[in-house]
């Protein structure tokens, strides 16, 4: 489970994220939306480590991330997979290089055992046969593709997906929300998305939160957010 | 407008050192991850390659031209003075202290400092250093302290290199246009120039690469806002660089000399 209690975080003077608190159960899919800038990358940067909250707690299955050292860190990253908005690939390795990084580094694995999961984790992505491609070769839904199976790798408990489906056209768009869904089904992970695409919040979601102003909105269902009648609503129609 | 100007550039002091603390963190964390955590030697020796093994022909043909040019001075000053048979020991000297590290130094800069910086600016504004960290890996380990190892390492063997090239280029244009004895050029030369003036030159370029490797790093991990602040921190890193080296070179040659 994870929970982030009473969140503030600023940059610059600037206060980013202001007392939000979120609980996401085991396997469940949560999209969080809102306007650009209003925080939902930094969110998911602070659940992953990358950056720490001025305040607040974020407990992830127990234990108050806030408070560990970079070793500790180490151990919950690595149940922790992210796809980032641009896929951020390695140019200076190919495909294969990619997915297979994590798993080289954590040490845990074998040549054979790494090239193994890599074949399995890019026929997962549908991108099977492409370990010797260069990552510049490869389109924009490809590279999602590829940053997918790279986050998968280490098979995590716990999925973040950086816009996975924005600047992609609608059929490759589908493509990724598809996946997110497989993924979701067959491995059981718990993700939280953050997306400005409807169809994404639409198709892949559980729950769906709008943060607005530093603080999460109680959340509405795709189901409903369409007639809600609030601020979702009016997102949804492009009023925001 | 007094107020003004004052705050101004009372504004640029603190910006300059807020960013001189922060340079100055960024130095002790790299020299604290070198020491406590194991060195990546695969991505040194690919950083060693990258950096080293391709600013190999640009050295040799600057320090060729450097070499022939700075004879075709003092061949002819000293021609005038009778002192040819000193030219060999004069190029020797000011190649391996001076002109050879400063040189290489100016190339690595230009070369290395640019790259670094704009790879590892490339990488920063992509998310491929956030990506890193997301699986549990040190940038400074993984990225900066194999360029930090590569640079310093490499650089000291470009200026043997140089040196050496440099030399002879100042040899081909004694002997070829000053018309020196080439035994003499040589013997001058062995007998003028100690072990010191060789290994203080390399040490020198040890120090550079070092610090080029540090500021470059530094710009690249500290680049924001897209394709504009890449070019803004790669010119930077090179500046700097250069600027450094230069003040650097005056302070060593005054202690090693």
């Amino acid at each position: 489970m994870i929970e982030l209690i009473d969140i503030w975080k600023s940059y610059d003077e600037r206060q980013i994220i202001r007392g939000l608190s979120l609980t996401v159960q085991p396997g469940e899919k949560v999209s969080i939306i809102g306007p650009s800038g209003c925080g939902k990358s930094t969110l998911l940067r602070l659940i992953m480590g990358l950056h720490r909250p001025d305040s607040g707690q974020i407990i992830i299955d127990g234990q108050d991330i806030v408070k560990m050292g970079t070793n500790e860190l180490k151990g919950v990253r690595a149940r922790i997979g992210i796809l980032f908005q641009s896929a951020a690939l390695f140019d200076s390795t190919t495909v294969g290089g990619n997915v297979a990084f994590p798993l080289q580094e954590s040490g845990c694995f074998g040549a054979t055992e790494i090239k193994t999961i890599v074949s399995e984790k890019l026929h997962m992505v549908e991108m099977a046969g492409a370990e010797d491609k260069d990552p510049a070769e490869l389109s924009g839904g490809q590279r999602k593709r590829v940053g997918l199976a790279r986050a998968l790798a280490r098979s995590p408990e716990i999925m973040l997906y950086d816009e996975p489906t924005t600047g992609l056209d609608p059929i490759l768009s589908t493509n990724i929300e598809n996946l997110i869904v497989k993924l979701n089904d067959q491995l059981h992970v718990t993700s939280i998305i953050v997306t400005h695409q409807i169809s994404t919040i639409l198709r892949v979601s559980d729950k769906i939160y709008m943060m607005q102003d530093g603080q999460l909105m109680p959340p509405e269902s795709p189901q409903t957010i369409g007639t809600a009648g609030n601020v979702y609503t009016t997102f949804i129609n492009g009023g925001l | 407008m007094i107020k003004e100007i004052a705050e101004y550039f009372g504004r640029r002091i603190i910006r300059f050192f807020e960013e001189l603390g922060v340079m100055t963190q960024f130095f002790f964390r790299t020299i604290w991850v070198m020491i406590t955590q194991p060195i990546h030697w695969r991505q040194t020796i690919v950083q060693m390659k990258e950096l080293g093994t391709n600013s190999f022909w640009i050295t040799i043909i600057t320090a060729m031209f450097v070499g022939m040019a700075f004879t075709l001075q003092v061949v002819r000053e000293f021609l005038k003075f009778g002192a040819g048979n000193m030219v060999g020991g004069i190029v020797g000297i000011a190649f391996w202290r001076e002109l050879g590290p400063m040189m290489t130094g100016v190339v690595v800069a230009g070369r290395v400092g640019a790259a670094v910086a704009a790879e590892l600016g490339t990488m920063k504004v992509t998310e491929q250093v956030e990506a890193l960290e997301s699986m549990s890996q040190d940038p400074i380990r993984f990225l900066v302290v194999p360029r930090l190892i590569a640079v310093t390492l490499m650089l000291p063997l470009l200026v043997g290199v140089a040196d050496v090239v440099g030399f002879f280029g100042g040899y081909v244009i004694a002997v070829g246009v000053g018309r020196i004895n080439p035994y003499l050029y040589l013997d001058s030369a062995s007998s003028m120039l100690r072990v010191g003036d060789i290994g203080g030159g390399l040490l020198k370029a040890g120090f550079f690469g070092f610090l080029i490797a540090m500021i470059s790093s530094y710009m690249g991990l500290h680049t924001r806002s897209g394709a504009k602040g890449v070019g803004e921190m790669t010119t930077r890193a090179v500046v700097v660089s250069l600027v450094v080296i230069f003040v650097v070179n005056y302070f060593l040659s005054s202690l090693l000399y």
